[in-house]
């Protein structure tokens, strides 16, 4: 994939509306994408970012997170790195849905599920070193694609 | 980006008017907020998100946590103004099962009804 650009932030939310506007703006450079599927990975981006800040701020890490993203044809691809102490995806366990008795209580567990439902393609690999999440939004809907 | 928080009253409802970005940065002052209305007996509230450019998973869940602290105290929780893509993410979220969409043109006492 062409990468085209490259961020690299401070591990502190302040500089999650950064990642944000220029998430949305290099992705407006392709002039095909509606302004509902650019929300759709601007929000998907903005979850894994701060995911990755949460995960540096558990380590008390101050290394820097990077954000990768790229035009590439029929798609944009961002990804997501951090250096946090990773997790396995697999065991995450669904908060359940809003109606369930008791759910009230708990305020999370909406990021990993809106990332999966926003971006057409979702991938995180995780390891003691890190976690790199992936991120892809078709220009037009995959089964459109030749 | 900073967040912006104001109030107004209409009848027995709070209206907290929230503009700007609400995430993990940002997000806590809001939470802030809702809990000092409650904590001062306003337990009628509306979360006014006409000027809102964006929620994260961290504001949908302080929606969340403000939909149970009016309830457990007798109250009641709504929000107005929501965009396009605001409204998507309540859909795909299941938050709209829980949390009623009001007109802030209409009728307050149409409010209360909204969640029965």
């Amino acid at each position: 994939m062409n990468k085209g650009i490259i961020l690299e932030i401070p591990s502190q939310v302040e500089y999650l509306s950064l990642v944000r506007a220029v998430v949305a703006s290099a992705a407006r450079v392709d002039q095909s994408l509606g302004d509902q599927r650019i929300d759709d990975l601007r929000l998907a981006v903005s979850e894994a970012t701060t995911n990755a800040i949460r995960a540096h701020a558990n380590l008390g890490s101050s290394e820097r997170i990077t954000i990768r993203f790229g035009l590439e044809g029929d798609r944009i691809e961002v990804e997501v790195q951090d250096r946090g102490s990773g997790f396995d995806p697999e065991k995450l366990d669904p908060a359940g849905p809003l109606t369930d008795k008791g759910r009230l209580e708990y305020e999370g567990g909406f990021g990993i599920p809106l990332m999966k439902i926003l971006a057409d393609e979702k991938t995180i690999e995780s390891a003691d070193e890190g976690t790199t999440v992936n991120l892809t939004v078709y220009v037009s809907p995959p089964s459109e694609t030749i | 980006m900073m967040l912006t928080l104001s109030n107004s009253n209409t009848g027995i409802w709070t209206v907290i008017h929230v503009a700007g970005e609400v995430d993990m940065a940002t997000g806590p002052q809001l939470r802030q907020e809702i809990v000092r209305q409650v904590s001062e007996g306003n337990i009628h509230l509306v979360i006014d998100l006409r000027k809102v450019d964006f929620i994260d998973s961290t504001g949908l869940g302080i929606l969340v946590g403000g939909v149970k602290r009016a309830k457990s105290n007798g109250g009641d929780f709504r929000c107005s103004g929501l965009s396009s893509s605001l409204e998507e993410v309540f859909a795909l979220t299941g938050l709209d099962s829980v949390l009623a969409v009001v007109d802030l043109d209409q009728d307050p006492s149409s409010w209360t009804k909204s969640n029965e």
